[in-house]
Formats: structure tokens, C-alpha cells, sequence
């Protein structure tokens, strides 16, 4: 065996890796402002012609090769004219979404198409939303009122969280949004709780932390843990 | 051709600096997935509807090669009783490295070294590992006077952790997205 195999084979593979790199800021040199987690979502085609070039200095152009697909992405934001927060988020062809004020809330699962979601929540509750240039943007139905909302990707530690479990044989269902204030200056949170039936006041949530509900631990889920068992 | 042949005795000296040279691309590729901010983007393969699929089944092509490494290297050892030319462990190997490098480009430049979930944990950890000891192990292939134990252990640790790379990703991707290309 040549003694240079295994270093040819090193240095191939960094050379590719190299070369990714470099095509890859050459594709997307705006790209570092695309928020963490969020894959970057492909606007759909008929959204091109209200795009100005200018707001893509680099030009329209498509990547060389992998195109960008609406994966893996986050969103989350204010619902205008509510204290509402609502929060969006892709996993492969899977849509989630959740709105919630603190008192009313609504659940919404659907696919992706096209860079477009159109969830269906209960009670002909509906969540509709074009995803691209960074922010979902749509409209919400829940319970017969109906807003408009723009939610920008988002990354960790803000998005959607979920905690189920039974405490002292009491069914524990509690859901945040949690959101990292405009001005980058601390979180917002939105949350419900159940215990059963019974609608309790929402243990304030820190991501990665247990909470406590019905005096038992509950660990609260981000949407790669519950997204499975949701859909 | 003209070196003299270095007495035959082994000792873990030789190991030193492959191990070296490996722990320190672990530990750059953790730093450099944590202190690059992700971009959420990357180039790469193309014909795959997205990322996350195209990831997902260039590391079930080098979790499959994987198998035929560990295979062809028994073989290469004596252990299963058919040969199996050398140049089918070097190229099955060098095509399954290749395959995972846009993976981890992906995995580093887009999406970073993350912790919030333990899959994700895992999954990162044993990525950083997976290039540290695939390091050590082409940088201990031509030293000589290694202890005879070398290659087949790091070895191991490479197609180990290839398994655990595949479980934490392209397994969870299968069954938690769906099989889609």
C-alpha cells in the first residue's frame, strides 16, 4: 500500500470540505443573518416577482447545487392586534403550529408545500402561512376571530415547547412559546397548563430546565421531541 | 526503498502522534461548531428535495460501506477465510469518508454543534469523534512498530461511531420525518 493513501485520503476529504465552504459563502453570503436552526426556506416561485432585487444584493441567482428546502425551520412571533404569541415550525414535510395567549390556545398540524403551510387546528381552527425570506407570514383563525401575523425564523433557545406526563395520576399537558424579546434583551413567554381538565396557571418556563406542575417534574419538550407523537 | 528497516519492536510511541493529531481535529471541529455562528445554509449534492434528506442517505451510504470495511478487514486479518482484496477495504473506505464529508459540512457550517436534546448531543459528540479517530487512523496506517492491537481498535471506534452517527440521524430522520429523498 502506497504510504501517501491514507494522507491523500485525508487530504482530499478536507479539500472537499474546503470547497463547500468556499461555494457555500459564495452562494449565500447574506446567509449569516439567517437565523441558527432555521434551514433556509426556498420562497415559492410566485413570490419572486414582489421581490426586488435589491433586497438580494448578491444577486438572484440559485445555488450551484443543493437547493434550499423548507426542512428543518422555526418561526415564532407576535400576533397583531393580540398578546398572542404563535409559533411555526417545519420538520421535513411536517408542520406544526401553536398559538396562544395565555387563556385561549390552538394547536395546528399539516404538511408543507410549496412554501406554503396550511395547518388545521380543532374546531375549524386555521393557520395559513407563506414561508420565506426569513419569516413565516399568513394568517391565524381561532375561534371564529381571525388575525394576520409575520413571525421571523427563530433559533434556540426561543421557538415551541411542550410537556406531557402523569403526575400523581393526573394527566400533565402544558405548551410555551418562548421568544427572545425584538431589542435581543431577555424572553417573552406565552403558556398553558393543564392538570386533567383543569386549566392551572402555566409554571414559568426555562428551556433545558424541569418545571414544576401539580408538584411533580416535568421535563418540557422542544418540537424534534414531540413533533412524532403530535403528527 | 532504501530506508533501513526499524528494529521490530512495538511501543505505543508511534501512537503518539496519530492520537495527538486526532484528539486536536475532535477538539477543533467541536470548537469550530460552536464558536462559528450557524448560517442555517450550506452547499452541497445536489438531487435531494432539501438537506436533511440528501444527509440523511449520503450516511446511509457510508453506514452501509461501513459494514463492508469491518467485513473486509477481517478478511484482511485472517478472521473469515476469504479474501477479499485489499483495494476493497481502502476504496469502500475512502468512498464512505467522502460521503460524509458534506454531511458534516452541513451538520458544522449550517446547523453547529448543539446540545438540547440528547440525540443531538450524541449525534454531535460522536461527530467530532468520528473525524478525530478516522484522523488517527490514516496517520497510524504507515508507522510502523505499532502495537499489533491499533488498527483493528480504531478502526472499531470509526465504524462505531459511523453506527452511532447513523442512529442518531439517518435512523431518526427514516422514522421520525419519513423515508423520503
Amino acid at each position: 500500500m502506497s504510504k501517501l493513501g491514507p494522507f491523500v485520503t485525508l487530504a482530499v476529504g478536507v479539500v472537499l470540505a474546503g470547497g463547500l465552504g468556499v461555494a457555500s459563502v459564495a452562494a449565500n453570503p447574506g446567509a449569516r443573518e439567517a437565523a441558527g436552526t432555521a434551514e433556509v426556506v426556498q420562497p415559492p416561485a410566485e413570490a419572486t416577482s414582489s421581490a426586488t432585487p435589491a433586497e438580494n444584493p448578491a444577486g438572484n441567482t440559485s445555488p450551484p447545487s443543493t437547493k434550499p428546502a423548507p426542512v428543518r425551520a422555526d418561526y415564532a412571533g407576535r400576533v397583531e392586534g393580540t398578546r398572542a404569541l404563535i409559533a411555526v415550525s417545519i420538520r421535513g414535510a411536517k408542520a406544526i403550529g401553536y398559538f396562544c395567549d395565555g387563556r385561549t390556545e390552538a394547536w395546528f398540524l399539516g404538511k408543507v408545500a410549496g412554501g406554503q403551510v396550511e395547518l388545521e387546528g380543532f374546531g375549524g381552527a386555521k393557520l395559513t402561512a407563506a414561508l420565506g425570506g426569513g419569516r413565516a407570514a399568513g394568517e391565524v383563525a381561532v375561534g371564529g376571530k381571525k388575525w394576520d401575523f409575520t413571525a421571523p425564523t427563530v433559533k434556540k433557545p426561543s421557538g415551541l415547547y411542550r410537556a406531557t406526563a402523569i403526575v400523581r395520576g393526573a394527566k400533565i399537558k402544558a405548551s410555551w412559546i418562548y421568544l427572545r424579546n425584538p431589542n435581543g434583551d431577555g424572553f417573552t413567554q406565552v403558556g398553558t397548563a393543564f392538570v386533567g381538565e383543569q386549566k392551572v396557571e402555566p409554571p414559568a418556563l426555562t428551556p433545558g430546565s424541569p418545571v414544576t406542575i401539580n408538584g411533580g417534574q416535568v421535563e418540557a419538550e422542544d418540537v424534534d421531541g414531540f413533533i412524532e407523537e403530535m403528527s | 526503498m532504501t530506508a533501513v528497516l526499524p528494529p521490530r519492536r512495538t511501543g505505543l510511541a508511534p501512537l503518539l502522534l496519530p492520537l495527538l493529531a486526532g484528539g486536536l481535529v475532535m477538539v477543533a471541529l467541536g470548537v469550530y461548531g460552536r464558536a462559528h455562528t450557524p448560517t442555517g445554509f450550506a452547499i452541497g449534492p445536489a438531487g435531494f428535495s432539501g438537506a436533511q434528506p440528501m444527509k440523511a442517505w449520503l450516511t446511509t451510504g457510508a453506514f452501509l460501506l461501513a459494514f463492508v470495511q469491518v467485513v473486509s478487514a477481517l478478511s484482511m486479518w485472517g478472521k473469515i477465510g476469504v479474501r477479499i482484496p485489499g483495494a476493497v477495504h481502502r476504496w469502500s473506505g475512502r468512498l464512505a469518508f467522502l460521503l460524509t464529508v458534506p454531511v458534516a459540512f452541513h451538520c458544522l457550517y449550517a446547523l453547529g454543534f448543539q446540545y438540547d436534546v440528547p440525540r443531538v448531543l450524541i449525534h454531535s459528540l460522536l461527530g467530532c469523534f468520528f473525524y478525530g479517530v478516522f484522523t488517527a487512523k490514516m496517520l497510524a496506517l504507515p508507522r510502523k512498530g505499532l502495537p499489533g492491537w491499533t488498527l483493528p481498535v480504531l478502526g472499531s471506534l470509526v465504524f462505531t461511531a459511523l453506527v452511532g452517527l447513523w442512529l442518531t440521524s439517518s435512523f431518526w430522520f427514516f422514522t421520525v420525518i419519513g423515508v423520503q429523498v
